[in-house]
C-alpha cells in the first residue's frame, strides 16, 4: 500500500509539544507528511480509516506516541496496535514525559521499538526529535502493510 | 885306437869300476841285510804292536803283534790308513800329526778295535824317522798294552770299593747283631708281658663273672629303687598338695586375721564415731530445737505464705503471711484438710498437683489459686519440698511455699492485651504507610510528568523565540530569555531531583555482598573526564567488603566523590582520600578532600534536602546529594557525619552494617 511517502503519526494530546515536535522536524528538514493525532481514540481512528480521519488515505512509517492522554493512554494504544495483525508491524516510538520504570518495561514488553523521554532542556529534545526522524523517517525501511 | 876303442876301453874300465861298486855294494848289502834281518827279528819278537806310518798316514809296516792285535793281515794293512783300526780314528790322526808336528809322542792312548772285535786299549809311544838327509821319512809308533793295566786300574777300584762296601756291611752286620740282641731282648720282654697278660686276662675273666654277679644284684636293686622311688613320688605329690592345702589354708587364716584387724578397726572406729555422733546429735538437738525456735519465728514472720501438711493432706502449720491471702486463721485450718483453700473450680486440679508431688522429693512449681473467704482468688506461685525422714525413706510432711502472684499476673495480662493491640496497631500502622507511599508514589509520578511538561513548552517555545526571532530583539531581550530558558533548565533538575530523593526512600533494598574497592574504582572511572582536565590525587586506602544495595550504594560513592571533587576544584592540587575499616560489625568508609570546607556551625544542616552551606554563586548544586546519600545511609540502618574545617578540606563518614536485611 500507500508507504512510499513515509508518513509520521503523532500521538499527542499536548499541542504545544505536539508544535515542538513539528517544529523540531522541519528544523532539521524531515519533510515528510505529519499526521496528528490528539488522543489514542484518534490514533485508532487514522489507522481504521474512520471518524475524523475517514477519507484519510494512507498509512504510517512510524508512529510517535505520548503516554499519558486521556481516555486511551499511550501503554493502551499500543496493545491495540500490536493485537491487530495489520499494524502489528507499525514501528512504535514511545515519546513521553514519562521517566516512571514502569512504563518503559510495560511498553516494552507489549512491543514498542524505542522508548524516548521528552528533555525538559529543548536543545536535547531537538536533538532527541532530529534523530528520530532521521532514523525512522529517512534512514529506517518501514515494513509493508498488510491489508 | 879308436873311439871306439876308447869307449869300449872306458867302458870296460867303468865296467869294473861298476863291478867293483857293485861287490863293495854287494858287500854293503849283505851286511845291511844281516843288520836288517836282526833288526827285523826285534821287531818281529816285540809282544807290543809296532807299526810304522808314512807322511800320508799310511801304514808301511806292520809286526806280527799288530796283525794279532787287528786281526787283519800283513797284505791287507799295508797301504791302509793307520786311524782305521781304532775306535777313534780322528784321535788316531791327531796322534800322528802330534807326532810330525812335536818330532814325538809318548803315552798317546788309543783303543784298537779288532777285526771281530775284540777292543785292546793301548798307550802309544811314537817318533819320526829320517833319512840321512834329516827328511822325515815317516812315523814309527809302539803301543803299550795297558788293558790288563787298566783292569788292573779299574779292579783296584772295584776292589776299593769292594772293601768299603764290606766295611759298611760289616758295620751293619755289628749293627745287626746288636738289634737282633735288642730283638731277643725284645722278645723276651714280650714273652713276660704275654705271660703276664695271660695272668691279667684270667684275672679280668674272674672280674667280668663278679661284675656279672654284681649287676644282677644291682638290676634287683635298682627295680627295688625305683618301686621305692614311685612310692617316693606319690607321698610327694601327697605332700605336695597338702602343702597347698596348708597354704591356701594359711592365707585364708592370715586373711581373717587381717580382716578382724580391720573389722578390729573399724568398730574401734565406729565407736569413736558413735560417741561423736552421740555428742553431735546433743549438740544438733540443741541446735534443732534453737533452729527449729528460729524456724518457727521465721515462718510466722515471713511475708511469703508458707503452709504444711502431712501425708493425709491435713494442714499442721499455717503462717501468718496465709493467713493474710486466705481470711483464715491458723488455728481455724489445723488439721483440715488442704482442699478447704481452693476456690471449688480449680479444687480437684490443685489436689492432684499436690499428690503428684509426693511421688518424689522434686520441688514443684505451679500456680495455684488459692481462695480467700471473701470470694476472691489470689494466685500463688506454688513451691514445695517433701520433709523425709533422717533415714530418707518415710515421708514426714510436705512444706510449701508460695509467692502471691496476683498482682504479676493481672500485669502480664495487661501486657499481652497490650502486645496484641500494639500489633494491631502496627499492622494498621504499616497498612497506613504502604498507603501512604502509594500515594507519594502515584503523586512523584505526576509529578514528573505533569510538572515536566510545561517547562519543557516554557524552554522550547523561548528557544524557538531565540532561534527565529533575535533579529527582532535587542541584547537585554535575548538575555532575558536566555535566563528564563536557564531558569526552566533549573526547575527541571530541581524536579528530577526530588523525584530522585522521594524514590530513594520508597525503594527496597536489594541487599548483596559489594565489593568496595570494585565499586569505588568504577564510581572514580566516571570522573574519568572531570579528573583528566584537573590535578587531582586520589589516595584509596583499604576498603573492606560491606554488604547492601549496590545501587544506591554506587550513588553514595558517587555523591560524596564529587562533592570532593567539586568542592576541592579551586585548588592548584587536590588530594582525595578514600578509605574504611571494620569496626565490630560495621563497615565505615570516609571521603576526605582538601577543599574549601564548611563551618561545623552549620554540620546539622549538611543533610537536609534543599540546604546547602555554600552559595550558589560559587558552587552549583541543589542541595540533594548529601540527602540523598543521608537517605540511603539511613535505609541501610548505618549512619552518617562529616567534620570540616573552613579551607582546610571536609571528610565525609559513613557506616553500613555487615548483618543488615530488611
Amino acid at each position: 500500500m500507500e508507504t512510499e511517502v513515509k508518513r509520521i503519526l503523532i500521538v499527542d494530546d499536548s499541542p504545544k509539544d505536539v508544535e515542538l515536535t513539528i517544529a523540531a522536524l522541519s528544523e532539521n528538514n524531515i519533510a515528510n507528511e505529519i499526521i496528528v493525532a490528539e488522543d489514542g481514540e484518534e490514533a485508532l481512528d487514522y489507522l481504521y480509516k474512520r471518524g475524523k480521519f475517514l477519507n484519510e488515505p494512507g498509512y504510517p512509517a512510524v508512529i510517535l506516541l505520548d503516554i499519558k492522554m486521556p481516555k486511551m493512554n499511550g501503554i493502551e494504544v499500543l496493545k491495540h496496535i500490536r493485537n491487530d495483525s495489520k499494524f502489528k508491524l507499525i514501528p512504535v516510538i514511545m515519546v513521553t514525559s514519562s521517566r516512571e520504570e514502569r512504563d518503559l518495561v510495560e511498553s516494552y514488553k507489549l512491543g514498542a521499538n524505542s522508548y524516548v523521554v521528552k528533555p525538559v532542556d529543548f536543545t536535547q529534545f531537538m536533538e532527541a526529535i532530529k534523530i528520530l526522524g532521521q532514523y525512522w523517517a529517512i534512514v529506517n525501511h518501514p515494513p509493508p502493510i498488510n491489508l | 885306437m879308436n873311439n871306439k876303442d876308447i869307449t869300449s876301453e872306458k867302458q870296460a874300465a867303468e865296467l869294473d869300476i861298476a863291478n867293483i861298486e857293485l861287490a863293495l855294494q854287494n858287500e854293503e848289502i849283505e851286511e845291511l841285510e844281516a843288520n836288517s834281518q836282526y833288526a827285523r827279528s826285534l821287531i818281529e819278537a816285540s809282544l807290543d804292536p809296532l807299526v810304522t806310518i808314512n807322511a800320508a798316514g799310511k801304514i808301511l809296516d806292520v809286526n806280527e803283534a799288530s796283525i794279532n792285535v787287528t786281526g787283519v793281515p800283513r797284505e791287507k794293512l799295508i797301504g791302509t790308513d793307520f786311524s782305521d783300526y781304532f775306535t777313534e780314528p780322528k784321535k788316531a790322526q791327531e796322534g800322528y800329526l802330534q807326532v810330525f808336528e812335536k818330532g814325538f809322542v809318548a803315552d798317546f792312548p788309543l783303543t784298537i778295535k779288532h777285526k771281530k772285535g775284540k777292543l785292546t786299549d793301548v798307550l802309544y809311544n811314537a817318533s819320526v824317522y829320517k833319512d840321512d838327509k834329516g827328511n822325515v821319512l815317516g812315523v814309527f809308533a809302539a803301543a803299550r798294552d795297558v788293558t790288563e793295566q787298566k783292569w788292573a786300574k779299574d779292579l783296584r777300584i772295584a776292589n776299593k770299593e769292594l772293601a768299603f762296601q764290606n766295611e759298611e756291611k760289616e758295620k751293619r752286620a755289628a749293627e745287626l747283631v746288636i738289634a737282633n740282641k735288642e730283638l731277643a731282648f725284645q722278645n723276651e720282654e714280650k714273652e713276660k708281658r704275654a705271660a703276664e697278660l695271660v695272668i691279667a686276662n684270667e684275672e679280668l675273666a674272674f672280674q667280668n663273672r663278679e661284675k656279672e654277679k654284681r649287676a644282677d644284684e644291682l638290676s634287683i636293686a635298682n627295680k627295688e629303687l625305683a618301686f621305692q622311688n614311685k612310692e617316693k613320688e606319690k607321698r610327694a605329690e601327697e605332700l605336695f598338695i597338702a602343702n597347698q592345702e596348708l597354704v591356701i589354708q594359711n592365707r585364708e587364716k592370715e586373711k581373717r586375721a587381717d580382716e578382724l584387724f580391720f573389722a578390729n578397726k573399724e568398730l574401734a572406729f565406729q565407736n569413736s564415731e558413735k560417741e561423736k555422733r552421740a555428742e553431735e546429735l546433743s549438740l544438733a538437738n540443741e541446735e534443732r530445737r534453737k533452729t527449729n525456735e528460729y524456724l518457727e519465728s521465721l515462718i510466722d514472720s515471713a511475708s511469703a505464705p508458707i503452709i504444711v501438711w502431712d501425708r493425709n493432706y491435713k494442714i499442721t502449720r499455717f503462717n501468718q503471711a496465709f493467713e493474710n491471702i486466705t481470711g483464715r486463721t491458723e488455728k481455724e485450718v489445723m488439721g483440715e484438710s488442704l482442699e478447704i483453700l481452693f476456690p471449688p473450680a480449680s479444687v480437684d486440679n490443685s489436689m492432684d498437683l499436690i499428690k503428684e508431688t509426693l511421688e518424689g522429693e522434686q520441688l514443684e512449681v505451679d500456680e495455684m489459686n488459692i481462695a480467700h473467704i471473701d470470694g476472691s482468688v489470689r494466685i500463688i506461685l506454688w513451691n514445695s519440698a517433701n520433709i523425709m525422714s533422717s533415714d530418707g525413706k518415710t515421708l514426714i510432711a510436705t512444706i510449701a511455699q508460695g509467692n502471691d502472684i496476683t498482682q504479676r499476673k493481672q500485669g502480664e495480662e495487661e501486657i499481652t492485651k497490650m502486645n496484641i493491640n500494639l500489633e494491631q496497631r502496627v499492622i494498621e500502622r504499616t497498612f497506613q504507610l504502604e498507603s501512604a507511599n502509594k500515594e507519594l508514589e502515584a503523586f512523584s509520578y505526576s509529578v514528573s510528568h505533569d510538572l515536566r511538561a510545561p517547562l519543557r513548552h516554557i524552554g522550547g517555545f523561548v528557544d524557538l523565540l531565540i532561534k527565529n526571532n533575535s533579529d527582532q530583539l535587542n541584547d537585554s531581550g535575548l538575555r532575558y530569555l536566555n535566563i528564563i530558558s536557564e531558569s526552566s533548565s533549573e526547575m527541571g533538575n530541581l524536579i528530577d531531583a526530588l523525584l530522585t530523593f522521594s524514590r530513594l526512600g520508597r525503594s527496597e533494598l536489594q541487599g548483596t555482598k559489594i565489593n568496595t574497592k570494585i565499586m569505588v574504582s568504577h564510581v572514580l572511572k566516571t570522573f574519568a573526564n572531570e579528573l583528566a582536565g584537573r590535578n587531582v590525587e586520589i589516595k584509596t586506602a583499604d576498603l573492606p567488603d560491606s554488604w547492601g544495595d549496590e545501587n544506591l550504594l554506587n550513588q553514595v560513592w558517587i555523591n560524596l566523590i564529587s562533592n570532593a571533587l567539586k568542592y576541592s576544584r579551586n585548588l592548584d592540587k587536590a588530594i582525595i582520600e578514600i578509605g574504611g575499616k571494620m569496626e565490630d560489625d560495621k563497615a565505615i568508609f570516609y571521603v576526605k578532600d582538601n577543599g574549601v570546607g564548611f563551618d561545623m556551625k552549620y554540620a546539622d544542616k549538611l543533610f537536609g534536602v534543599f540546604q546547602r552551606l555554600h552559595k550558589a554563586k560559587d558552587f552549583e548544586g541543589i542541595g540533594i546529594g548529601l540527602a540523598n546519600v543521608n537517605r540511603i545511609v539511613i535505609k541501610h540502618s548505618g549512619n552518617c557525619w562529616a567534620e570540616s574545617e573552613i579551607d582546610k578540606g571536609a571528610t565525609f563518614f559513613f557506616s553500613i552494617p555487615m548483618n543488615n536485611s530488611q
